[in-house]
Order: C-alpha cells, then sequence, then structure tokens
C-alpha cells in the first residue's frame, strides 16, 4: 500500500443519498466514507441495492435529483468538493479527471451517432485539441483497446459492435482524456465470461498505462481477487467492511464478507449444492434497524443482542468492520454492552 | 433465549403487491384522473338519466324566442329555432356519446379477436394478418369514411360501422404486441409445460395480462371516435336534423358566432370537457396500469 | 438503403392501387346514379349523358378512366369544368394553409416539448403540457368559431372570414396549427422523456457535456423520432382539418369546394378528389418512412 502522508486523490466522508419515493424514504447511500491514493485501485462489493453505484453516481452528481437527494456528506476530490461544485465545474471534472463506463454497454452508447463522434466528444467537450488532432487520438486509442480494422469501424455506429467489442468502445472513450480516475461500474456484468476477464485485463493494463485510480463496482467477490489494492464490502447503504484485498481474503470478519466469499462458485466444493446467501437485501425504508444484516445472518444472538447499537471497528491497521452480535462472532471485544 | 431468525420475517422483506390493487391506489392518488372519472360519470347521468325524470324538449321550436342568451329561462340560451339549448346538449350528448361508445366497442370487438388470434398463433397466420393491417393502416381512411358518407348518405349504423372499422387497427397492433411479449414470457411456457389447453391459456393467463393496455386504450379511442363523428356532423355528413349531436350543434354556433355566442360556447365546453376527461382519464390508467412507463421524475 | 426506398415506393404503389379500387367500386355502388336527382330526366338525355361521362363503357376501362385521368374528367355538376382544373385552381390556397399550419406545429410544439421533459412534474412541464391538453381537446371546429369570437368579434382585431390580407390568414393558421401543436408538443415531450431516461444520456453527462449539448447532440434525434412518424397521419389529418378550417373562415380553397361538391353529389369531382388526396398522403406516408430510417441507423441496418 502506498503510504505517502500526501492528501488522498479522493476522500469521501459520511455521504448519504436518499430517494424520495411512493413506499417512503429510501436511504440508499447511508454515511459512506473511504479514500483513494492516487493510482491505487478500490473494489466496492455488494449485491445489487446495497449502494454501491449510487456511491459513485452521488458523487459525480449523476443521481436523478429529485427524486434522490444528496443529504450530507462531502467528496474531495484533489482538495475539491465535488457535491458543492456547480455544474460547470463539475462538468470540467467529468470525462476529463474522472471518467465512467458503465455495466451495459448495449445501452450506454449513443445509437444515433457513429463511434467516432462519441470517442472524440471528450475531446472536444474539453477543448483538449481540434476536432482533427482528436480522430487522430480516437484512432489510437482503438488500437489501444484492442479493437481491430480501427480505421473503418471507427465510422460505424455502436450496433454494428458486439458487446464486448462496445466494452472497448467504452473503455476507449473514458480514457481517451487520460483521467485521474476511472469508475467502472459492473463492467464485465453484462458480458460473456470469456470476455469479462479480457476486459478486467485491459482496464489493468489500461491503468498501468496511464497511471490512474481505478474504483471498481461488483457483486462479485471474485472479480476483484488479484485486482483491487482495497475493497469495501457495502450492505444496505453502509460500507460493512474495508480493508486491503488480503484483509478481505484471508481474514474477512463481518459474517456478510464470508457469506460472499462463501458464495463464490469457484471456492465451492464440486457436487455440493451452491451456497446461497439466505433472503434478499433489505428495503431500505422506514426506521433503521441497530443491524440492517441481523435477519439474514447466519449467526445466533438473543433479543437483547439484536437491539444492541452496531459500531464500525478498526480490527487491524486500515481493516475495518461494522461490528454487531449479528456480524462478528467475538463482538464482545470491541462493544461494551 | 438465543434463536434463529424467524423464516417468516424474510418473507416479508420482499412482499410485493399486486398489479389490480396497485394500480387503483395510483389512480386514486391522481387527483386529474378521478375528477375526469367523476365528471363522465355525471355526464352519462346527465344525458341518459335526466331527461328521463325532466321534460326536456329540445325539438320544440317557439320562433318568437330565438337567441334568448343564456339567463332564467333557458339556462344556456336558445338557438336560431328558439329551442332549449340545455336540452339539446344533452340530447345531443347522448348521440355523441353513443356512437363514441358504440364505435368503440365494434373496433374492441374487432382488434381484439384480430390481434389476439394473429398473436397467438404466429408464424405465417401472423405475417399475413399484420401484412395485412400494415397495408390498410395506409390507407387514408378519414378520405373513405368521408366518401362513404358521401355516398350513402345520413345512416348512423353506417357510421358506426365506418368509424368502428377505421379505429381497430392500432388495437389489434397493441393486442398482438401484448400476446406475443406474454408468449416469450416464462410463465406462460409454464402453462404449456403443465399442459394447459389453448382457451384455458389464453382466457386465463394472457386476457387478464392484455386488459391494462386495452383498458386504457379504450378510454383513448371513445374522444378519438367523437371527434370523427363531430368533425363529420360540422361537415353536414353526419347526424342529420332533427337529431342532433354535438358536431351538429358546434356547426349551428359556429356559423352565428357574431350574434349568439352561447350556441357555440355550451356545446363547444362540454365537448371539450369530455374529451378532456377522457384523455385524463386514459393517461391516469396508463400510469396506475404500467408503472414502467409512469411519468419519470 | 436503395434496397429499402424500392421496396416501400412499390408498397406504395400498392397500396395506390387498393385505394383506387376502392374508390371506384364505392363511386359504383351508390345508389341512384348521379342523375336521377330532383327531377325526372328523360331516358334519352340520361343515355347521352352516361355516354359523356363515360359511363357505358365496361368496367375495367371505366376503372382505368377514373383512376389514370380523373383530372381530365368533367365534373358531373358543371359539366364544362374538368376535375383538374377545379383541384388545380383551389389546392394552392389550401397547401399554403396546410403549410403554415404545420409550421405553426412544429414552431410552437417541439420547443414545448423540449421544455416540459426537461424538468417533469414541475411547473415548466405543467404549463405546456396543460396547454397542448386543452390544444388536444378543442378540435379545430371549436377553436376556430371560438378564435372567432374573441378576436373578431369581440376585440375587432382581425377579420372573421377571407384569406386576402396576410393578417387574414393568423387565424385560420392557428387554429389548423394549434391541434398538432398540441400533438407535437406531447410527442416531443414523451419521446425525450423516454431517451433522456437511457443509459447512453448518462455516459454522455459523464464525459462532461453540458445539459444543452445533451439534449440537442444526444437526445433530440431520438425524441423527435415518434413527431417525424407522426407526421404522415399529420399530413392525412390536416387535409382533413382544412376542411373545416375552410368552412368556419370561409376561405376559397379545397375544403370549401369540396364541401359544395358534397351537397351537390358531384360524383366525379369527389372521387377525383379522394383520389387526389389519397395519393398525396400516400406519398407523404414514403417521404415520412424514408426519413426515419435516415435518422435512426437501427433501422437501415436490419435492411
Amino acid at each position: 500500500m502506498d503510504n505517502t502522508p500526501a492528501s488522498p486523490l479522493l476522500e469521501v466522508r459520511d455521504l448519504t443519498t436518499y430517494f424520495d419515493t411512493r413506499l417512503g424514504t429510501v436511504r440508499a447511500v447511508d454515511g459512506v466514507s473511504f479514500s483513494l491514493q492516487k493510482g491505487q485501485t478500490l473494489g466496492i462489493v455488494g449485491e445489487s441495492g446495497s449502494g454501491k453505484s449510487v456511491t459513485c453516481y452521488s458523487m459525480m452528481k449523476l443521481v436523478p435529483m429529485p427524486p434522490g437527494r444528496i443529504v450530507r456528506g462531502e467528496a474531495l476530490f484533489q482538495g475539491r468538493d465535488l457535491l458543492t461544485m456547480k455544474d460547470r465545474e463539475i462538468n470540467s471534472i467529468r470525462g476529463r479527471k474522472v471518467s465512467m463506463i458503465f455495466q451495459d454497454p448495449m445501452t450506454s452508447l449513443n445509437p444515433y451517432l457513429r463511434i467516432e463522434t462519441q470517442l472524440i466528444e471528450p475531446l472536444l467537450i474539453h477543448r483538449i485539441c481540434g476536432r482533427d488532432e482528436a480522430r487522430k487520438k480516437a484512432l489510437e486509442m482503438m488500437d489501444a483497446v484492442g479493437i481491430p480494422d480501427a480505421r473503418n469501424r471507427i465510422r460505424l455506429h455502436p450496433h454494428e459492435f458486439s458487446g464486448g467489442m462496445r466494452q472497448r468502445v467504452m473503455i476507449a472513450m473514458a480514457l481517451i482524456a487520460r483521467p485521474d480516475l476511472l469508475i467502472a461500474d459492473e463492467p464485465t456484468t453484462a458480458l460473456d465470461v470469456t470476455v469479462q476477464a479480457q476486459i478486467l485485463e485491459l482496464i489493468k493494463a489500461m491503468q498501468r498505462e496511464i497511471g490512474m485510480a481505478v474504483i471498481l463496482i461488483t457483486h462479485d467477490l471474485g472479480v476483484v481477487s488479484g485486482f483491487c489494492d482495497r475493497i469495501n464490502v457495502m450492505y444496505a447503504g453502509q460500507v460493512v467492511e474495508s480493508g486491503t484485498a488480503d484483509d478481505i481474503f484471508y481474514d474477512a470478519r463481518h459474517a456478510y464478507t464470508r457469506a460472499l466469499k462463501k458464495s463464490i462458485p469457484s471456492t465451492q466444493e464440486k457436487g455440493k449444492r451452491l451456497y446461497t446467501i439466505p433472503g434478499a437485501p433489505p428495503r431500505l425504508v422506514g426506521e433503521r434497524p441497530p443491524c440492517a444484516f441481523a435477519p439474514r445472518s447466519d449467526l445466533s444472538f438473543s433479543d437483547e443482542e439484536a437491539a444492541m447499537e452496531s459500531r464500525f471497528v478498526e480490527v487491524s491497521p486500515g481493516h475495518w468492520v461494522e461490528v454487531h452480535p449479528s456480524t462478528v462472532e467475538n463482538y464482545r471485544d470491541y462493544l461494551t454492552a | 433465549m438465543t434463536r434463529l431468525v424467524n423464516p417468516a420475517k424474510l418473507q416479508n422483506l420482499e412482499k410485493g403487491e399486486s398489479l389490480w390493487v396497485g394500480a387503483w391506489y395510483r389512480l386514486r392518488q391522481n387527483r386529474m384522473a378521478m375528477f375526469s372519472a367523476a365528471f363522465i360519470l355525471l355526464l352519462v347521468m346527465l344525458c341518459f338519466g335526466l331527461p328521463l325524470f325532466i321534460d326536456l324538449d329540445y325539438k320544440g321550436i317557439q320562433s318568437e324566442k330565438y337567441f334568448t342568451p343564456p339567463g332564467q329561462e333557458y339556462l344556456m340560451g336558445s338557438d336560431h329555432l328558439g329551442r332549449d339549448q340545455f336540452a339539446r346538449i344533452l340530447y345531443g350528448g347522448r348521440i355523441s356519446l353513443l356512437v363514441g361508445m358504440a364505435a368503440t366497442l365494434v373496433s374492441l370487438t374487432i382488434g381484439i379477436s384480430y390481434g389476439a388470434i394473429s398473436g397467438y398463433f404466429g408464424g405465417r397466420t401472423d405475417r399475413v394478418m399484420m401484412r395485412i393491417v400494415d397495408v390498410l393502416y395506409a390507407l387514408p381512411f378519414t378520405m373513405f369514411v368521408i366518401l362513404l358518407m358521401v355516398l350513402f348518405g345520413d345512416n348512423i349504423l353506417l357510421m358506426f360501422a365506418a368509424i368502428g372499422a377505421v379505429e381497430w387497427l392500432t388495437m389489434a397492433r397493441i393486442v398482438r404486441g401484448q400476446v406475443i411479449s406474454l408468449k416469450k414470457q416464462e410463465f406462460i411456457e409454464s402453462c404449456h409445460s403443465l399442459g394447459l389447453r389453448a382457451p384455458r391459456i389464453i382466457f386465463r393467463h394472457m386476457v387478464p395480462n392484455i386488459l391494462g393496455p386495452v383498458i386504457v386504450y379504450t378510454t383513448l379511442t371513445i374522444p378519438a371516435v367523437m371527434i370523427l363523428e363531430s368533425f363529420l356532423s360540422f361537415l353536414g355528413l353526419g347526424v342529420q336534423p332533427p337529431m342532433t349531436s354535438w358536431g351538429t350543434l358546434i356547426k349551428d354556433g359556429a356559423d352565428r358566432t357574431a350574434v349568439a355566442w352561447w350556441m357555440l360556447v355550451f356545446p363547444g365546453a362540454f365537448f371539450a370537457l369530455t374529451l378532456f376527461s377522457f384523455n385524463f382519464l386514459g393517461d391516469g390508467l396508463r400510469d396506475a396500469l404500467d408503472p414502467k412507463t409512469t411519468r419519470k421524475g | 438503403m436503395l434496397k429499402f426506398i424500392f421496396r416501400r415506393a412499390l408498397e406504395s404503389v400498392g397500396v395506390l392501387l387498393c385505394v383506387s379500387l376502392i374508390t371506384f367500386y364505392l363511386s359504383k355502388a351508390i345508389p341512384g346514379g348521379p342523375f336521377d336527382q330532383e327531377k325526372k330526366v328523360p331516358e334519352a338525355v340520361k343515355k347521352q349523358l352516361e355516354a359523356y361521362f363515360g359511363m357505358d363503357e365496361p368496367d375495367w376501362k371505366r376503372y382505368l378512366t377514373y383512376t389514370f385521368q380523373f383530372p381530365s374528367l368533367p365534373s358531373t355538376k358543371f359539366p364544362n369544368r374538368r376535375v383538374g382544373e377545379m383541384i388545380a385552381s383551389k389546392f394552392p390556397v389550401s397547401l399554403e394553409l396546410g403549410a403554415y399550419a404545420l409550421i405553426v406545429a412544429l414552431a410552437l410544439g417541439i420547443p414545448s416539448g423540449i421544455l416540459a421533459s426537461l424538468k417533469p412534474n414541475t411547473a415548466l412541464d405543467y404549463v405546456p403540457s396543460s396547454l397542448s391538453m386543452v390544444g388536444i381537446c378543442l378540435p379545430t371546429f371549436v377553436m376556430g368559431p371560438l378564435l372567432v369570437i374573441i378576436f373578431a368579434v369581440q376585440l375587432r382585431w382581425l377579420n372573421a372570414t377571407g384569406w386576402e390580407n396576410p393578417s387574414d390568414k393568423i387565424l385560420p393558421s392557428l387554429t389548423l396549427g394549434f391541434y398538432y401543436a398540441a400533438y407535437v408538443a406531447r410527442l416531443t415531450r414523451g419521446g425525450m422523456l423516454e431517451v433522456l431516461n437511457q443509459d447512453f444520456i448518462r455516459t454522455a453527462l459523464s464525459k462532461g457535456a453540458s445539459m444543452v449539448s445533451v439534449i440537442f447532440k444526444h437526445a433530440l434525434r431520438g425524441g423527435l423520432l415518434p413527431v417525424v412518424s407522426f407526421l404522415g397521419p399529420a399530413a392525412a389529418g390536416l387535409i382533413a382539418g382544412s376542411f373545416v378550417v375552410e368552412t368556419v373562415f370561409a376561405i376559397p380553397g379545397m375544403g370549401q369546394e369540396f364541401v359544395k361538391a358534397v351537397s351537390n353529389r358531384d360524383i366525379t369531382f369527389i372521387t377525383g378528389l379522394v383520389l387526389f388526396y389519397a395519393s398525396l398522403i400516400i406519398f407523404f406516408n414514403l417521404l415520412v418512412d424514408i426519413a426515419q430510417v435516415f435518422l435512426n441507423p437501427k433501422l437501415s441496418f436490419k435492411d
């Protein structure tokens, strides 16, 4: 781990995003804090609905408002708070300093515009270079992300590409302005298994080349193994465990993290039923329970214990866990009744 | 004291709501739609019910009382022949609503059966049937309806048939689309694998799912038909005197804008409000029945 | 692409054929010929008349003349005038009215639809949306006379009828155009909302594009597709609507001529007119379909 005392590239503090719906206010992101150093890779892992994507969209102010609303918190990027920025300021960050790629490459590219038009757009928006040079850079970028016959294919429309190729286009587009941070929101979920590995490898290679930091959002703990420096495990809008990749893989404390690890198919015994976590993620409406994971925990605990307040505790240097009787067996080491 | 979590608790976490209950709830939230429904109900009661209780004279010519402005004697004034405008509006409303609903019913019947057959059997049948609809779609039907009315004169039955024949095409397309998308869904496949017969699948499992779009489109077809009827009547091709519809009333008013504004404003207002209500109700129903297309925000 | 245009044009020819056949058989099936009206015509005269209008010919020949030579047919009411001349003398006025109305519809409809889609369910949405609802629920034959009452009878700003001064053209164009403006606004709003909710809009925003650029560069093209496909039916509707508007404002166009022909039972003129307008509508639909393929690259890929 990078131990430079310099200020981190990104520092998120107590980020809280609610959605006002007919059924009540949904606490989609509920006090999330983390930081990211330059060039580092952070994985954010959790089931769908755990708030991992909304966390990143909130930072970039891409949450539709209304119904969404950022209640409090700050997201300091290179020392400036993204959340209080005016539209013009945040526009100058998006696509230039911070880029994003999304889950579904089928729908994330504009079907009405040529690949070229979309590829060079970041360069033109941020006035990095003129149209001719932008075209040249776009071709180089397409080569770099491994799209064959770039010169001809750059004139095509998105529907003429396969899913994997489209995700490569997305990556080329996100990286063409050489950002400092890439947010990849489940970049491989919608792709074939064989293509998944290629795309991850590509992101890694581009990271080495450009030197950017990466936030990788995924529901698949298997994907982040070997890819990330640090991992945040999210549940019900909160970070429940945070640590280095080693912390999470070899020293997971939280019951949810362990359950996630158990449910990676490749780690399971052959011929046995696949392990799944019982139940579904809670609805994040109404009164906040002491611990959102309690109903699904496989630990045993009493009603009094269930009513205890949980705490976010640093169990070893840099390794934080949400401690509660339903999440950690030896909770008594950290909590006092 | 220790115990594992109660499984019932888990089920409570994800409790869905039935489509119809949810739709009714959403519709009730939509104040405009509820007002519209109330207005339509009131209008139907006025047009069809009121003449049963009060003697409303809509034909009686009292030539000395022509062009009486709205007031004590005539609630909404009298026309160029001294006839009670209010009574005429109610009687005209009867015809307009009747034409609207009857022609919609015609188009509904044709459209649903055609669309359902085409969608359910699929393949060649579907291709041929939909090709026919495509060709019919391309025909300029208003022209044909006009031609029909010109050539065969005033015949209200013919009008139903003509209008109904125009409007069924869209319904057929909607129903077919729904049936096809339903056919692909797992729960219909599971019906097949359970060995259920076609009629049971169609009526028990498909119709309830098609009903939503059909209801929505029906509420939107009624005003469309009413406009077409009034349009024809306005051109003198539709309802003929002494019968009257809102179209003919508006035509009478439009010819006398300089002397009797009430002859245009009142029937026009009734007509517009009715169209308004049907459209709002239709929009409300669509939002209520199809949460996906709800106005997003 | 060319293949598509060719196929689509062929289809139009087929539809035209259907139209002409239906029109022909409808006009043949009239109860009582065009000449047995008020007074009884001697048999010999009737024969002569029928010969003059070519009604003694076999069906196929009559069909061919009715369909392909209808402009040179004489009007049944005014035998010294030909259908083609009547159309040529009146159509330009109707065309002008229709063009103004279309301009009104697009110029009012598209901007207000876009505006409404940007902040759904706020005042910015409700005002144009309610206005367009009003427009849809006030058909031309209510709207027109209403405008006359307000601007001609009460305020006396404009003439109630006529088509001479440029100011005469305001009320009719607004009347005819407003209804379609309302429709266009609704379609634009719906189309834009649909597009604005799609993932690629988020992508564009994540690239740093401003809202203005997102709307005009990324959203408008897809958002206006429903409007483009509405232009076909709108053309048909404008023609029918012009009948009403011309009657209300006493404009000397085709519509008025048509209404007169209806009461005169001028069969050759009416069938000729129906054929003429039908071909116009079909041709316009063809243009709209081709335009759609140009706008939507996905469609051209399929063919």
